[in-house]
């Protein structure tokens, strides 16, 4: 019975973040700029939590599940590439070296940035 | 076979081949058996070899793109657990998330420019230091190409992880919280996962980071498009 009773409440914790991503995007459609619907969703429930409207444990364990395997969600998508071959045979490498180039600007300029920030913050404490 | 049936074969045969991919990363630890990297791989090959066309496989694969919303909306739970270190590290977290978000739109989209692509392939890779099905999103709102968005943040997520050790000895970062910040912003999920591995400290700085800069870009991308066109 206690296999069926965790079922049933991770079903309907799922169904609590499915509510959400729907009025995020009933939201987005409403607002003049196309902000992703889910994205919406994240910000709502991240009121709802900080509002103690919603307890963390109506979800967390749902929103685990999500997380853990998200890149079981990617998979369909990227398989999507399929449709794409002739194009990345084309610009497939310039566009790796282009991503790879300015991912590692953001991460020297984020590090560097943030520890120097950091250390201003320590020593002001002290 | 009906349609109903379609999908569900092809539901499936995607879990199947994420379980192997899954079992291939415990046994065997590398940033090339990533369970979407290798899983990918071989759900193309299947493909290509059964002759089976996208828009076919769509109809099972869209049953489980749904998900990626409801995913993205359970990414505010992480946050909300580390709210604490969100606000004590307000400064150091904060203004390097919002630099960091507008470089890497700036020159990923300008290198693009430079290198002559075209608009929908600029579109495609102005998000890919934000996490997958954030990027996915933004990609489809502004007219660029999902699954080539994808496949950029996968690879902005290994370059990102592969240049870091490089980096932080360069630089001289020892903070753990700098390094995760750098991660997150730059190699979103891939980064946080490198984090994670590396302390819990490093972990939580790299999943704000990640997560925040996912925020921004989506808030600020389809107004600054918006504000362009009109």
């Amino acid at each position: 019975m206690k296999v069926v009773k965790d079922f049933s409440m991770l079903l309907l914790q799922l169904a609590v973040l499915v509510l959400f991503y729907f009025v995020g995007m009933m939201i987005s459609n409403w607002i003049p700029f196309p902000i992703p619907g889910s994205v919406i969703g994240m910000l709502l429930l991240l009121l709802c939590l900080q509002l103690k409207v919603i307890k963390i444990q109506w979800v967390k364990k749902g929103a685990t599940l999500l997380i853990v395997h998200m890149p079981l969600l990617f998979i369909p998508i990227l398989a999507g590439l399929i449709q794409h071959l002739d194009l990345l045979r084309v610009h497939g490498l310039t566009l790796v070296v282009i991503t790879a180039l300015s991912t590692w600007l953001v991460l020297a300029t984020a590090s560097i940035l943030s520890q120097w920030l950091l250390k201003k913050q320590v020593r002001s404490n002290e | 076979m009906s349609e109903l049936m379609i999908s569900l074969w092809f539901i499936a045969i995607t879990l199947m081949i994420y379980i192997a991919a899954r079992k291939l990363n415990t046994v065997h630890k590398a940033l090339y058996t990533m369970p979407f990297l290798t899983g990918t791989i071989v759900l193309i090959m299947f493909l290509i070899f059964s002759n089976t066309s996208y828009e076919a496989y769509s109809l099972g694969g869209s049953w489980i793109e749904f998900w990626l919303g409801p995913a993205i909306v359970a990414l505010s739970i992480p946050l909300y657990e580390q709210r604490k270190t969100l606000l004590k590290f307000i400064i150091p977290l904060g203004v390097p998330v919002v630099l960091a978000t507008f470089l890497g739109i700036f020159t990923g989209v300008s290198f693009a420019g430079m290198a002559g692509l075209s608009e929908e392939l600029m579109y495609s890779i102005l998000p890919k230091s934000v996490t997958t099905p954030i990027a996915m999103d933004i990609a489809s709102v502004l007219d660029g190409d999902p699954s080539i968005a994808a496949l950029l943040v996968l690879v902005a997520g290994v370059s990102g992880v592969l240049f870091a050790d490089v980096t932080f000895r360069i630089f001289k970062i020892d903070q753990n919280l700098a390094k995760g910040i750098g991660l997150g912003a730059a190699a979103h999920g891939i980064g946080t996962a490198n984090a994670m591995e590396n302390g819990q400290v490093q972990g939580a700085a790299s999943s704000v980071s990640m997560t925040l800069c996912a925020i921004l870009l989506s808030i600020f991308t389809p107004i600054i498009a918006f504000v362009f066109m009109y």
